[in-house]
């Protein structure tokens, strides 16, 4: 037989030596932080039911994770990040737990992307979920120890961009939108933010997955249907079908089939509203800089559209909060996003000559739809432990940190 | 293993097995197999080439594993089984044969779901109801691949048994993925196509592993004269060589004729040579023959008419070979970058 060298699955990489210490001296710098800081540690398992990860993270991470089926006919997958499993592990115990509850945690992650994008299917994160804290003394709190997690290493260079999910999802709250159409252009934001040009690109987007409807002229037939009192359109429908001599095959009734059918004569989002949504985002998305300007702009967009101008209010106090100590540039993004769906307020990213070393924000939903009982507020944030490295290692200081070993 | 043939792996048993034997024989490559219960058999034409008969679906990973140099595959089932950073690439994407497209079919009962958009949004809502989009198919990876891309997160695979059109009907899924040349059998099992479901458009290749040819002079060598004659035989299938005879005073002034239309003068341009009439005939006669485009069959027939042409002869060519062979060129290109 052909005795070729076996080689690890592409995005994955063996470590050892002076790498390896690297990863370990940073992972024990941080996790004595966060101890200080009053985190305890918990580790949950590698693997997970899908449906955790799919509950509430969006469907982008559901086409990068690693499921499969094992023997017993779990389907399961390797985790993507950490905070949908810290909560589950929050919501199973809850009642036993005083909150607010502070939990750090360190371990790989999965995730599936095409190798141009990112050389690692594999990465380490390393971060801490404030469980049961509302207010923005936790926001502060959680932003300001992601901060003091890079002094402790001494990376320079780096800069904090905060944004506030609340105030995009205010702003199409009052535009009539379907949620299908509301989580593209949330998902949406970092390229809204870029360029005028992105506006066509996003809107394509929209058109190719029958979020927004070309201008065409519908059959006759078809839009009298639509306008048809309910009733009689389910009937209208029910003949048709029978018209049709279409058998239902398979799982869905023909009441359901019509149901849907008319949902999506009468349910579909008008043009010129999403159109206005997407210039509204575009120039929301765009507003970028120092907290007091960038502010200024935002509280004259939302006054401009009647949108409710209390995150703003929030985010002024939250970088008045944070003030000085951050240690690095701040900088006010409302075109941050994050790529998680579960987000609901304040999200922020910290980057080292744009190598994101971290990211976080408040997710005051999750915990429901986890399946918790009540509404308890949440937040956090995760670094990623390989740019960490990488970003010491271009300033030349893992050498200084590994010395004790 | 030391093979110092090249082996070429051919479907067994799928649709491609027969195509696949005529193809390489009108290419004069043909395949001769002894019994039709050998796995194994050889080109005459290429002393040094093996056949070797595998599932279809084996082929591409067979060539990655690199059991075999070459192989004749579906496309779709290339891009199916291919290792993302495996050594096998295509040498010829378009063999001419074995055309069909990879449809996502749904019931036709379903009149709400015309699109992939709307299938993700059933998808969706299927899911707040606490069930899932049952999907059976054989090409997993190309459905997930495709189905992410369009946003369409939230579905099932489930094991193909037996034949997939029946799946929606027996109740054990509620779409399929599958191939289909003309669509028929998905229409008589009541499913319907969507407006933007063809997720590849396939038609049968040649891959081939290009670690393994890059090792062997004389592997690359069989590939070349293999290279050499499909793409020649697939180049004649679109020409025809015309041979009319034309009335003129010499072989120039019919050339000046003739080249008064360049697009349907021929490749290079007409060869002219003179006819020695029979007696009884009158004036100069030329033989012009030219090789056109086959669509400009008839354009080519009238402009030969009106300049006098007669005893117009069409003829199919066999081969028809360039000043170099393409497909090879970007194979040596393809095996200097690896």
């Amino acid at each position: 037989m052909d005795n070729k060298i076996i080689r690890p699955v592409p995005g994955f990489v063996d470590a050892q030596g002076a790498d390896l210490a690297a990863r370990g001296a940073i992972q024990s710098a941080i996790q004595r932080l966060f101890k200080r800081h009053g985190y305890d540690r918990i580790d949950t398992p590698i693997l997970e039911h899908t449906d955790l990860f799919l509950r509430k993270s969006g469907g982008e991470l559901a086409s990068q994770m690693y499921t499969f089926t094992d023997q017993g006919g779990h389907q399961v997958s390797l985790r993507p990040e950490f905070t949908a499993s810290v909560i589950r592990a929050f919501i199973q115990r809850a009642p036993s737990f005083n909150l607010p509850l502070r939990w750090q945690y360190a371990g790989p992650v999965f995730r599936y992307e095409p190798l141009e994008r990112s050389r690692y299917r594999q990465f380490t994160q390393q971060g801490v979920e404030l469980i049961g804290a509302t207010g923005l003394e936790a926001d502060a709190e959680v932003i300001a120890l992601a901060c003091a997690g890079i002094r402790e290493l001494g990376l320079s260079n780096c800069s904090l961009d905060i944004g506030h999910i609340g105030v995009v999802l205010s702003l199409l709250d009052g535009l009539n939108l379907s949620e299908r159409v509301k989580a593209t252009l949330v998902s949406s934001l970092p390229e809204l933010s870029q360029d005028a040009g992105s506006i066509a690109a996003v809107k394509d987007r929209l058109v190719s997955t029958g979020a927004l409807k070309p201008a065409s002229g519908e059959s006759y037939l078809v839009s009298l249907i639509g306008c048809l009192p309910e009733q009689q359109a389910e009937a209208a429908i029910e003949g048709l079908l029978t018209g049709l001599r279409a058998e239902t095959v398979g799982s869905r009734q023909a009441s359901e089939i019509g149901a849907r059918f008319l949902e999506k004569l009468k349910g579909s989002d008008k043009p010129e509203h999403v159109e206005t949504a997407m210039n509204l985002v575009a120039k929301l998305s765009s507003v970028k800089g120092k907290p007091a300007p960038a502010l200024k702009k935002a509280r004259a967009i939302a006054a401009e559209q009647g949108i409710d101008a209390a995150p703003l209010e929030q985010l002024e106090r939250l970088s008045d909060l944070l003030g000085k100590d951050t240690g690095m540039q701040v900088s006010i993004n409302f075109g941050l996003a994050r790529g998680l769906a579960y987000y609901t307020g304040t999200v922020f990213e910290i980057y080292r000559n744009r190598l994101p070393l971290c990211g976080g924000g408040r997710y005051d939903g999750l915990v429901r739809a986890l399946g918790g009982e009540q509404d308890v507020a949440a937040l956090g944030f995760a670094y990623n432990l390989e740019h960490l490295k990488e970003g010491l290692a271009e300033e030349g200081k893992t050498t200084k940190l590994t010395e004790g070993d | 293993m030391d093979r110092d043939n090249l082996s070429l792996a051919v479907p067994s048993n799928s649709e491609l097995h027969e195509p696949t034997l005529r193809f390489f024989e009108s290419c004069n490559i043909a395949i001769s197999r002894p019994s039709s219960r050998r796995y194994t058999a050889e080109i005459p034409a290429l002393p040094g080439a093996a056949v070797v008969f595998q599932r279809s679906a084996d082929i591409t990973s067979k060539i990655d594993e690199g059991s075999a140099d070459l192989g004749v595959v579906g496309l779709e089932r290339y891009y199916e089984s291919r290792m993302e950073d495996g050594d096998t690439i295509v040498l010829v994407e378009n063999m001419g044969y074995g055309q069909c497209e990879l449809v996502i079919a749904v019931p036709d009962s379903w009149i709400d779901v015309s699109s992939v958009a709307d299938l993700a949004d059933l998808s969706a809502q299927m899911r707040e109801q606490g069930r899932e989009l049952r999907v059976c198919t054989k090409y997993n990876r190309l459905v997930k691949q495709f189905f992410y891309s369009k946003g369409l997160n939230y579905f099932c695979l489930v094991d193909a048994s037996g034949a997939l059109e029946a799946a929606p009907a027996m109740g054990y899924a509620d779409i399929i993925v599958d191939i289909t040349a003309t669509g028929v059998t998905l229409r008589e099992n009541r499913l319907k196509t969507l407006t933007d479901g063809v997720i590849v458009r396939s038609q049968a290749c040649l891959v081939g592993n290009r670690r393994l040819l890059k090792q062997s002079a004389l592997k690359l060598d069989i590939t070349r004269r293999i290279l050499e004659m499909i793409e020649a035989r697939r180049q004649a299938g679109g020409y025809y060589s015309i041979t009319a005879n034309i009335r003129g005073s010499s072989e120039d002034a019919v050339a000046k004729h003739v080249t008064a239309r360049p697009e349907i003068a021929g490749i290079q341009g007409p060869t002219i040579a003179k006819v020695f009439g029979k007696r009884g005939s009158e004036g100069n006669w030329y033989a012009v023959t030219l090789v056109i485009e086959k669509a400009r069959l008839i354009e080519a027939v009238e402009h030969l008419r009106g300049i006098g042409g007669s005893g117009i002869t069409v003829a199919s060519p066999n081969y028809m070979f360039g000043a170099t062979c393409q497909s090879y060129q970007k194979l040596l290109a393809e095996l200097d970058k690896a």
